[in-house]
């Protein structure tokens, strides 16, 4: 499974979110591969879910891909939250 | 790492700011300064905010102002305003943030070993309290000195 971070420049809150996410994941034992991007690449790249803040994620949200949204990314609660029915 | 492209004399403090425009601006000033960031890459970031949303405002009273790099990047570095006041950068309360860090980065890689620690501090719930506590850049200094790389 690959899970693609999705932030406005692709440099800032994508890889603070991916610290977050990894961290999450390593809790929940999933071995899903992590990547980031920006925005506008993000809409050429193929992930099996897109995550990010919801702006963010409204903004990629066209009916053509999985994705999932976050409030506050840095909160690993919520992260879990939102991540865990993915990975089964 | 984040001790050092986060000087003494970048952490500013403020009462608020009506305009979250504005606000960003003052965030950035310290980079302006010193010549880490060309005006250009001011207005590249409420440009971005305009055109995206708010996404700046990461977790609950921190934001932080940032663009890409070829909007006017010149160094890694990074500045930060407090205000006594939340910035609103929507009507919406989980757009409301008293602590802006406005940083420069001048590619994809060099600045994230900065940027993990400043994830580290957010993430830690006694510390992270006690920076919103801080009034001096003192204070602030010694919370990132505390903060493993």
């Amino acid at each position: 499974m690959k899970i693609l971070i999705v932030c406005g420049n692709g440099l800032g809150s994508s890889l603070m979110l991916e610290m977050a996410v990894k961290d999450v994941l390593k809790e929940l034992g999933s071995n899903a591969e992590v990547g980031h991007a920006d925005l506008f690449s993000a809409k050429g790249e193929s992930a099996d879910l897109f995550l990010g803040a919801r702006e963010i994620i409204e903004n990629l949200d066209d009916g053509t891909r999985k994705v999932a949204s976050v409030k506050n990314i840095m909160d690993k609660a919520e992260i879990k939250t939102v991540l865990a029915p993915h990975l089964q | 790492m984040l001790k050092e492209i986060l000087t003494a004399d970048s952490i500013r403090f403020a009462e608020g700011y009506a305009d979250w425009r504005e606000a960003v601006r003052v965030s950035c000033e310290p980079l302006l300064e010193r010549g880490a960031i060309a005006p250009s890459y001011i207005d590249a970031i409420i440009e971005n905010v305009e055109k995206i949303g708010p996404y700046i405002v990461i977790s609950p009273d921190v934001a932080i102002p940032h663009a890409r790099p070829e909007a006017g990047a010149r160094a890694i570095a990074m500045a930060l305003l407090k205000t006594t006041t939340p910035v609103k950068f929507s009507d919406d309360p989980d757009h409301h943030a008293r602590m802006l860090f406005a940083f420069s980065a001048t590619d994809n890689h060099s600045h994230q070993r900065a940027l993990r620690q400043l994830a580290r501090l957010i993430m830690d719930e006694q510390r992270f309290a006690q920076l919103q506590a801080a009034s001096t850049a003192e204070a602030v200094l010694e919370l990132i000195a505390g903060i493993p790389e």
